[in-house]
């Protein structure tokens, strides 16, 4: 047999459960009014969320000391990329110490997943996933990055140096 | 007394148009990060996103959100007529994009979401901070109102 408990008349008063409701709502308020700096929420266009040094934002391709590009056009990104979303068309350069270099490098960021793989088959640290995070763009702007957007663009400050040096590779016999 | 409530009138009339009602369509790990631009830490109703409708035929922008088959093309479709006027579409991730983690090899049938509906927002990444939400807000704005906004105004005028 089963007994049923019904809610005792006390319980119906529901004032009680209204204020201890309102208590903490208050002092939350309270507490973000007088402590500023300590307030949960990040107010976007002003303060900025500081990501750890693995954060993979947007590509950034990185140049050598004279301000060219460090890929060579070895095509092994667009081979490993799963969403198969990177499109090279290398050429041939003045420089016989240089084999090749890309005259187009673009990266469709709508079919992009941002997973790295491209940054972990980089042979010559030629292609970085950024700091910053994903850019939204209103319809009608230009969703394949190219070249300029992607090794020049403002936020990289003339191009961001490879750690890897073609004179050092060169000396070790790479 | 009648010019000082025109006055809040046209204040309240300008506020609301600020104000968009989203009607979320969202499914995978972006319908997350969806949540996480709505709740404390990136909180968008300051940005002028307000709380998730109750009917579509409530809200002005649809956010599309994770993969499209053919049944949820023929839903969103359905949907995007019964919003109010002028629509706004935010289609977030690659997947309602381009398909691309579900397109290669496996199914067949997924369908990108500016095939179906004119997409006005563009956010790629998979699935994108809440920070790329926010910004996408911004742009909603300021494709809205073209000149500074009021924010901008503020914050040059408090240097």
């Amino acid at each position: 047999m089963s007994v049923v408990k019904r809610p005792s008349q006390k319980a119906k008063w529901y004032i009680p459960g209204i204020l201890t409701g309102l208590k903490i709502t208050m002092k939350h308020m309270l507490f973000n009014l007088t402590h500023r700096k300590e307030m949960m929420t990040i107010n976007y266009p002003e303060e900025k969320y500081q990501y750890s040094d693995r954060f993979k934002g947007n590509h950034i391709l990185t140049v050598k000391k004279d301000g060219s590009l460090r890929c060579t056009a070895c095509m092994l990104c667009a081979t490993y990329c799963p969403a198969e979303c990177i499109s090279i068309i290398a050429a041939e350069h003045d420089d016989p110490a240089v084999e090749k270099f890309p005259i187009s490098y673009e990266i469709d960021i709508l079919r992009c997943v941002f997973c790295g793989f491209c940054e972990e088959a980089c042979p010559v640290d030629a292609i970085r996933m950024g700091p910053e995070h994903q850019t939204a763009a209103i319809a009608g702007e230009r969703f394949i990055y190219d070249i300029t957007q992607l090794a020049y663009r403002p936020e990289n400050k003339g191009g961001v140096l490879s750690k890897v040096d073609d004179e050092e590779r060169h000396r070790r016999g790479l | 007394m009648s010019y000082l409530t025109s006055r809040f009138e046209t204040l309240v009339m300008g506020l609301e148009k600020k104000l968009h009602v989203p009607w979320v369509l969202s499914e995978g790990c972006c319908s997350i990060e969806i949540q996480n631009a709505q709740l404390a830490t990136y909180d968008w109703q300051r940005l002028g996103m307000d709380d998730c409708a109750v009917e579509p035929s409530e809200a002005q922008v649809l956010i599309i959100a994770g993969w499209i088959n053919s049944t949820r093309a023929d839903e969103i479709k359905e949907i995007y007529s019964k919003l109010q006027k002028p629509a706004l579409v935010m289609a977030v991730g690659a997947c309602s994009l381009s398909g691309s983690p579900y397109k290669l090899g496996q199914t067949k049938n997924i369908i990108c979401a500016q095939d179906i509906v004119p997409v006005d927002i563009f956010i790629p990444g998979c699935p994108p901070r809440p920070e790329a939400l926010l910004s996408a807000v911004l742009e909603l704005q300021r494709k809205l109102s073209p000149g500074p906004s009021s924010r901008e105004v503020l914050s040059a005028a408090l240097k």
